[in-house]
Formats: structure tokens, C-alpha cells, sequence
């Protein structure tokens, strides 16, 4: 049965009326507030912490620092990484001994009203000894760090790639190469990081509201932390004002907060302010990448070679060397490259710590091999999307795997003919109009580009767990690990119920991430939900539909096959008319006649769906700019968006994901960074200074998907559409900006702010040397 | 290694911020004032330190749930509410500001004006959901404004909050469907 896609999703009942479950809004009689006291010191010893005088501030329930907490482990590393120990690099939940970035916690204040928590806050006093911070990750390379008891600043590397690719370059007739610099960048999603912790008296366990992302992993962290079963602490469903990967990574103050509420066993919320969210709150990007690429006369690449340093800051995040992974794991993108090596070093700084933020690693590794093929097509003598063709795989090489792996896993490139789909995307968009209208208006004197980008992108990892339900009265219940992030998983999961059991997705209740509910989830990230957690319900739906089948055939005498599950109901294709009712069929279902041995009572089946490899589907982003080259200033005028999607679940949530994708992208490109002055203090320190696009710096951004190529790995086909209207934004701006300005020389760094680019202009007016 | 407490202690006081009152001293000039604003409808009495902004009033003294602080420096938007009929920053103001004056938040304009729900439904103008009370405070402002507007002016008008999410495109949809509805559509640009 297919279901009406494009009802409103279900998250817009409570969220178009005002009625979002934020963290925030829960009510408690014995509500305290909590803050953090912060370095303000990038590098240093910590010589002490005086907490006399805000602990004396009336109103104030305790003031804490490292002294008081348990001995635990620091914040873990969730995914481990072959051949590298991040043990020395993680970051304790208080600051003992060293400081290592501006903003890490150092103590925290519990009171009774925020304001007051936050005065005293003010009041503890922090003396460090200053160490000179390290701030470029390239310099600290080769060298080691004192405040981490002396191990090298590099962590380790990610070293991939196959062929012989010094005989490549040996051999090759055209060698290009850049260097490529990416800023930080931070997600920046509206609602600040913030948690409620609940203490529940009758029982001794805590309540957590606005965990999100990984909160299975997140609560089994924290229990190890206090000391505790993980049955003691309860991660309930919440809204979460948007995530892109940044929001639910276990931080310090997760940890401190539930300890807090455990130790004074009154409900504790901590929310932090948008100036400790630039400070603490996940930085990404910030890599420098030096590449080159060999080519035949012809055009064809023979070797892509990639040496980047990923400035990973202070500590490594629980991401461990994800975006490390990515980085240099999917650096090829959808080419086919005979001989490739891709060498990512993380090296720590003294600055906030680097993990995922929406297509990680894939922003950056587009961004420098794209940029490096328009370099190629300008020497070469060929146009951008010619060089492209000429190194895309077609259908008869694909699916095609890499003599590579990436997380341990096989790169299965599964997305079919990469060659037809950006001919394809050639054509949807009218590219040819595109560069005419550009060259137009070039000859009229006005500095406007296009730039492509082709990408591949991933969706889909690891497992998750569904267990889908009838209870007696009819009603259908999904509970999954995945948790809401603001994308509309409910709505998705509620539609591969719905279509299976045969039922509107209205009809359907989901319940996210409630650790109660499930034993062990997942969670939301790597746009997978669709395709993992997706496939664990609509696996489940299906074997609760067969069990309903099974039992209304047994009511009806009828065989199995010829019963229909529709509407609510059960009937016999030859007898229509005599309709059980699923609320009947799930008693039936419990009683011990209809019960096989073993067999859990009832319409319920659970499924956990294990993704075997990540798939990879194409897309092709593409841009057009104009400068004003007075002032730097550049201004998308037209995007346009094709991507591989499998299939589309819901079109307007699918659409959204990638409008929304490259509005932040396109933030990226231009706008975002987050810099550090020489003494590694952040000058961002307000949404004033950390600019996003607003409604009216973005274009209407044209999204094409295609469902040419179902995922061959999963019963839907899909492959996942988080991230593919981000990855390539950096990519097809920065091409754009450099056919606006008619360079021959690459751009040097993202985001391309007014002084990028006038330097840019400078250095291609000046006279040759 | 260089040993400089006193430049650590300084840089520390650059993150607090500036407070005029000694927060030790509870009997200090901040003594709590009264006001009387009406919010949704509703007037009520209020004691509250003259520090207490607008935004923690209105969840902590009036109940709101839909107003919340997001850069708490009046650029995101999402905590504006009207007061006395105009798009404000609740975050950027002081409760005792509002001493006298009529503030509605997102719980008060979707009672009179149901319908913007549905529409930013629709279009798919809610991800997170974090920025749509906001949104649908400003959608607010522009129908009781009156004022026709067109698609530029529409794009100025969605350009005063941030949303993540979307991309802004199908709130601007939202809005253009709610012009044409409250008659202020005109599209001849």
C-alpha cells in the first residue's frame, strides 16, 4: 500500500501549535540551575580554584570543581580507531591539572535561580599559569605536549589508499595541485546545548530531558561516571532545536549535570548562553589539505594523492577520528582513481575540539578535489563538467569495491552509473544556460560565475533496534533508538509502519529513544536513520502484519497468503466483507490457542537492522555567483541540487533536508569561521560575530531527486539524504567565485569572506613576476 | 613557561558578564520592582529583580513555553513577542519594560490566528521546530501590520529571524501563502 506522502509530518502537532518538548519547558517544583565556570585561559596550569566566596552567594546550593567529583575516566572516544590510542587526549569532565582551550569547564555552580548561578559563577576564582597556546596544527606537528604528559601533539593519522601512485605522478603528462584551507565552523543550531535531570525520589533514578543523537551510548557513559547501573538513569523523548551532528556527543557538562542532580537529588538544568556554545559546543572543518592529482593527456586521472592535518583542538572528542576517517576515506569521491593515497593527521591545539558536523570530512574533501578539477579542466584545456565526465565511473563499472576500507567496512560503490547521473544532472538543470548566462554576463562587465560540483556521499551505518506493536485496542506503536534531532524521524518512521500494516501514518505512535522502552538504540546520525532504523520498523511491521495474517486466517479459515491487512483490518481476499479488527487479532494473538512455542504474546515483533557497508549514493551541486568586486562581497545568486536518494520517503521532509543543507553550506562557503587571536582566545564570542545566511543572502535552491538506483542494501532502497545539500557547497561556491573572478590560480581558503576574495582579486591583477 | 596569574584572572573577567551590584550583597540596589504586564491577555503583578529580562519573565513568572532564548543578543529572532503590537526581541528587553504594556507571545497569536499552523505545515516550514513560535509571531506582526508585500519584501521580512533548518525557502512559501490569505499578497515586481 503506499501512503499519502505528503501529509504534515506528526512532529507538527505539537511543534506548529507551540507545544515542542524542549527540555525547558518541563516543569519542576525543585528546579536548580547550574553554571559552569569556564577558563578563559587557552594554555596553562591550573593552580587553583577559590570557590569561597560564590559558595557564600545566598541562593547558591554548591559550587564544585574536579576536587569534588568522583575519579571516573575521562570523556571516552565512541568509536575506536585501528592503531591509535586516544587515551592521553581526552578530556576529564573538570579541569584538574592543565587548561587546554579557552571555555573548557573548570568548576560549576549550582543555585536556585539562573541569575544567581551565573553571578557566582563570576565569583570563583581561577588561577593559571600560563603556557604559550599552540594554535596552527601544522607547526605542532613533530611536536609534544607538556599538558598532556608530554605525548606528541599528533594523535595519529588516517592513512588509506591503493595503487602505485608515485609511478602515476612519475608518469604522468599534466600534474595539478593546491593547497586548500577550511575554516571552523561550528552547526549552530538555534536552541543552546542545555540538559533537565530529574531526580525521583521514590525510586533513587534520574530523569534526563534534551539528550539526543547517541543517548543509549550517552547514558551507559554517564552511569560508568557516577558509578551506577545504567537501568539508573532514564533518557526520556525530547525536541531538540537541531543537532547537524554537534548536539547529543557526550560534553563535560552532560556529566556534571547529572552528577549534580544525583548528589543533590533535586532536578538540575543547566543551559548554556550562545557565548559558551562558540566557546564548547563541537567546532568542525578546520583542516588544511595539500593535494595533487595526475592526469594523462587526455584528461584522465591516473593518481589522487592527499596529505591534510585536521586541527582536531584541545581534546578528542568523543568522535574519536571520524571525521579524520571520512576525510580521507571518501577523498576520492565518485572518480575513478587507478592510484590513490589519502593521509589525514589529527593534531591537537589549544583550541575547542573538532567532532561532526553535518558531512563531515566531505565538505572538505569536495571542496579541495572539486576545486582541483576545475584547476585540471583550466589546464587541461577542457570545460569543468568534460573533465568530470571523462573520470565517472559508468553503470558497467559499477557497483565497483574499492580495494579500500572505511570503518572497517568494505567501499562498495553501489550508486550505479555516477557517469549517467551527472549527464543526467547536466541536463535537469540546463547547465548550458547556466555558463551562457554567466558568460552574458561577463561581457557586460559583471564579475558572475558557475561552478560544479560531483559528489559522493554515504548514508547509513551501523544497526538499530525497532520493536513495532498492536496493542488491543487497535493502536500502532513503533518504539526505535533513533532520536528526533528536528528532522522529522518520527513522521519517516511512522511511514514505514504505515505502508507495511496498512494504516494511515497519522495512526501510528512513535516513540524515540526512550531507554526505558528499548534495552539498546543506535541513534541519529550519518543520515541513517532512514536507511537503519527505516529498515529495522518497516522489518518489524512486516513480521507483525504476518502474524496478523497468520492469526485472522486461523479465525477466518482462510490460508495466511489470502488474508489482507488494510485499513485496521483483517480480511480474507474471498470474503472481504468479514473484517477483524487489528485490536482483536493482537488479543487473539496473546491467547495461548494462536500462541507458537516461544513465541511473545500479542502483535509485536522486534527487528534490529545491521548495515552491512554504508551506501554511496551520487549528487552534483551547483552554483552561481556574482561579485562585487569593489568589495569582495559574494552573492549566490542560483543553486541547484541533484542527488541519487534511492527512494524519497516523504518529498517535502527529503527537500528539506537539503535546502536546509545548503543554507548551511552556503554559510560555510562565505560567512562562517571561527577564529582565534595569538593568544588562542576566540574572537567570535556572539551570533553577531558568527554570521549564518539569512533568508534574503539565499536564492530559491532547486533540488532534483532522482530514485534511479534503489539501495541495493536495505528492503526500502534508501539511501539517506541528510547531508547531501551540504557536502558539496564549499565545493561549488568556491568554483563559481573562481569562474566569477576568471582565476587561473586556485582560491586558498574557505570561507571565502570580502578579504579572501579581494586578495584573490589583487593577486590575479598583479603584474606577473 | 611564564607564571602570570594576574593576566589569567583578567581574561577571566572578559567572559563574566559586567554586573553592577555585588551579587554577595542580596540588599543592594537591585532590589526587586514591580510591574504589571499583560501578557496573553492577561494582567498580573510581578516581582522581579529590574535585571530579569523579558524572555526569563515570561517563562518563569507567566507560564510561556513557546518564547525561548537562543543568542541572547537580539539577532536570532527567536525570542520575539509583540509587544504593544510590534515585533520585539524579548531577550534584548526588561521585564519592568513591559510595566503597562500588552505582550503576546507564539501561545497568544495561534489562538487568534489558527490557521498559520497549518500553513507552515504545509510547506514543510518546520524541522526543529525551534524557531517557528518566533516565525509565527512575526507572521503575526505582518498581517495586523497591514502592509502589502511582495517577494523581496517577504524575504526582508523572514531575513529578520535564523532558522537552521529549512533553508528559509519554504518559510518564505509559509509567509507568501499567509499574504495571499490576509489579502496583502502583490506580486508585480
Amino acid at each position: 500500500m503506499t501512503v499519502d506522502q505528503e501529509f504534515s509530518r506528526l512532529e507538527d502537532h505539537r511543534l506548529a501549535v507551540g507545544r515542542g518538548r524542549f527540555h525547558e519547558s518541563v516543569r519542576r517544583a525543585d528546579l536548580a540551575h547550574l553554571r559552569v565556570v569556564r577558563s578563559a585561559v587557552a594554555h596553562g596550569r591550573l593552580d587553583g580554584v577559590d570557590v569561597a566566596e560564590a559558595a557564600a552567594v545566598p541562593g547558591v546550593l554548591g559550587v564544585f570543581t574536579a576536587a569534588d567529583l568522583p575519579d571516573g575516566p575521562p570523556i571516552p572516544a565512541r568509536q575506536p580507531s585501528p592503531g591509535i590510542d586516544f587515551t592521553p587526549y581526552l578530556q576529564p569532565p573538570l579541569a584538574r591539572e592543565w587548561v587546554r582551550h579557552v571555555g573548557e569547564p573548570v568548576a560549576f555552580v549550582v543555585a536556585e535561580d539562573a541569575y544567581v548561578a551565573e553571578d557566582a559563577a563570576r565569583l570563583v576564582d581561577v588561577a593559571i599559569s600560563e603556557l604559550p597556546p599552540v594554535l596552527d596544527a601544522r607547526r605542532a606537528d613533530g611536536t609534544t605536549v607538556e599538558s598532556l604528559a608530554g605525548v606528541p601533539a599528533r594523535v595519529g593519522t588516517i592513512d588509506t589508499g591503493y595503487g602505485d601512485v608515485a609511478g602515476a605522478f612519475d608518469q604522468a603528462a599534466t600534474v595539478v595541485e593546491l593547497e586548500l584551507d577550511t575554516g571552523r565552523h561550528s552547526a549552530m543550531p538555534l536552541e543552546n546545548r542545555g540538559l533537565t535531570v530529574g531526580f525521583d525520589h521514590d525510586t533513587e533514578r534520574l530523569v534526563v530531558w534534551g539528550a539526543a543523537k547517541v543517548p543509549f551510548w550517552n547514558r551507559n557513559v554517564i552511569a560508568r561516571y557516577l558509578g551506577v547501573p545504567d537501568d539508573r538513569l532514564h533518557m526520556r523523548e525530547s525536541d531538540v532545536g537541531g543537532s547537524f551532528g554537534i548536539r547529543g556527543e557526550l560534553y563535560a557538562e552532560d556529566l556534571l549535570t547529572v552528577w549534580a542532580a544525583s548528589r543533590l537529588r533535586r532536578t538540575i538544568r543547566w543551559v548554556e548562553d550562545r557565548e559558551e556554545h562558540l566557546l564548547a559546543a563541537n567546532h568542525a572543518r578546520q583542516q588544511h589539505h595539500r593535494v595533487r592529482a595526475a592526469f594523462t593527456p587526455e584528461g584522465r586521472m591516473t593518481a589522487l594523492d592527499d596529505e591534510a592535518w585536521l586541527d582536531t583542538g584541545a581534546y578528542i572528542r568523543t568522535h574519536g577520528a571520524v571525521v579524520a576517517a571520512l576525510t580521507a576515506g571518501m577523498f576520492a569521491g565518485p572518480y575513478r582513481v587507478p592510484a590513490f593515497r589519502s593521509q589525514v593527521h589529527l593534531v591537537v591545539t589549544n583550541k575547542m575540539g573538532v567532532g561532526t558536523y553535518r558531512a563531515p570530512g566531505r565538505f572538505q574533501n569536495n571542496a579541495a578535489r572539486e576545486h582541483l578539477m576545475d584547476l585540471a579542466a583550466s589546464r587541461l584545456g577542457l570545460s569543468p563538467e568534460e573533465v568530470r565526465l571523462r573520470n565517472l565511473p559508468t553503470g558497467e563499472e559499477t557497483p565497483d569495491a574499492r580495494p579500500m576500507r572505511i570503518f572497517g567496512a568494505p567501499m562498495l560503490l553501489d550508486g550505479g552509473d555516477h557517469h549517467g547521473h551527472v549527464t543526467k544532472a547536466l541536463a535537469t538543470v540546463g547547465w548550458d544556460t547556466w555558463t551562457a548566462r554567466a558568460g552574458r554576463a561577463r561581457s557586460e562587465g559583471r564579475a558572475v560565475g558557475v561552478g560544479m560540483a560531483a559528489i559522493l556521499e554515504k548514508a547509513g551505518l551501523g544497526h538499530e533496534n525497532a520493536v513495532v506493536s498492536v496493542d488491543t485496542s487497535g493502536g500502532v506503536r513503533v518504539a526505535v533508538g533513533s532520536t528526533s534531532v528536528g528532522q522529522g524521524a518520527e513522521t519517516v518512521l511512522a511511514i514505514a509502519a504505515a505502508e507495511v500494516l496498512g494504516v494511515p501514518p497519522q495512526a501510528v505512535r512513535v516513540v524515540l529513544s526512550d531507554t526505558d522502552t528499548l534495552h539498546d538504540g543506535g541513534g541519529t546520525f550519518a543520515s541513517r536513520t532512514t536507511v537503519v532504523a527505516g529498515t529495522a520498523v518497516h522489518q518489524a511491521a512486516e513480521q507483525v502484519r504476518d502474524r496478523a495474517a497468520r492469526t485472522a486466517a486461523r479465525i477466518l479459515q482462510a490460508e495466511p497468503e489470502d488474508v489482507v491487512v488494510r485499513d485496521g483490518f483483517a480480511a480474507s481476499r474471498h470474503a472481504p466483507k468479514r473484517q477483524l479488527p487489528l485490536g482483536a487479532l493482537a488479543q487473539a494473538a496473546a491467547a495461548p490457542g494462536f500462541l507458537r512455542p516461544g513465541e511473545e504474546p500479542g502483535l509485536i515483533a522486534r527487528s534490529t537492522f545491521s548495515a552491512p557497508t554504508m551506501t554511496y549514493p551520487p549528487g552534483v551541486h551547483f552554483a552561481e555567483v556574482e561579485v562585487d568586486t569593489d568589495i569582495g562581497e559574494v552573492r549566490v545568486t542560483r543553486y541547484a541540487v541533484t542527488y541519487e536518494i534511492g527512494r524519497t520517503m516523504h518529498e517535502g521532509m527529503a527537500r528539506g533536508q537539503v535546502t536546509g543543507g545548503v543554507a548551511q553550506g552556503i554559510g560555510g562557503a562565505l560567512y562562517e569561521d571561527l577564529p582565534y587571536d595569538a593568544d588562542g582566545v576566540p574572537l567570535v564570542r556572539s551570533q553577531r560575530d558568527y554570521r549564518v545566511p539569512l533568508a534574503r543572502d539565499l536564492p530559491d535552491i532547486e533540488v532534483h531527486l532522482f530514485e534511479d538506483v534503489p539501495a541495493p542494501g536495505n528492503p526500502l532502497g534508501v539511501r539517506g539524504v541528510g547531508e547531501a545539500g551540504i557536502a558539496g557547497a564549499g565545493a561549488a561556491v568556491m568554483n563559481a567565485v573562481r569562474d566569477a573572478l576568471q582565476l587561473t590560480a586556485p582560491l586558498p581558503r574557505l570561507p571565502l569572506t570580502q578579504a579572501t576574495v579581494l586578495r584573490a582579486i589583487r593577486d590575479r591583477d598583479a603584474p606577473a613576476r | 613557561m611564564t607564571t602570570d596569574t594576574s593576566t589569567a584572572a583578567a581574561r577571566r573577567d572578559t567572559l563574566a558578564r559586567p554586573v553592577d551590584q555585588d551579587p554577595a550583597d542580596p540588599s543592594g540596589p537591585w532590589d526587586e520592582t514591580a510591574s504589571r504586564p499583560t501578557v496573553n491577555g492577561t494582567a498580573r503583578d510581578v516581582r522581579e529583580e529590574p535585571r530579569r529580562l523579558l524572555v526569563d519573565a515570561l517563562r518563569k513568572d507567566f507560564g510561556v513555553t513557546t518564547t525561548a532564548t537562543s543568542c541572547s543578543d537580539g539577532v536570532c529572532g527567536t525570542c520575539t513577542v509583540l509587544v504593544d503590537g510590534d515585533p520585539v526581541r524579548s531577550c534584548l528587553m526588561l521585564v519592568h519594560e513591559a510595566d503597562g504594556r500588552t505582550v503576546r507571545t507564539a501561545e497568544d497569536v495561534l489562538a487568534s490566528e489558527p490557521g498559520l499552523s497549518g500553513i507552515f505545515s504545509r510547506h514543510h516550514a518546520i524541522q526543529c521546530g525551534f524557531c517557528t513560535p518566533g516565525y509565527l509571531v512575526l507572521a503575526t506582526a505582518m498581517i495586523e501590520a497591514g502592509d502589502p508585500v511582495s517577494d523581496r519584501t517577504l524575504r526582508e521580512i523572514v531575513s529578520d529571524n535564523i532558522c537552521r533548518c529549512t533553508g528559509y525557502g519554504p518559510i518564505v512559501a509559509a509567509f507568501r501563502e499567509i499574504a495571499q490569505v490576509h489579502g496583502l499578497w502583490e506580486d508585480a515586481e
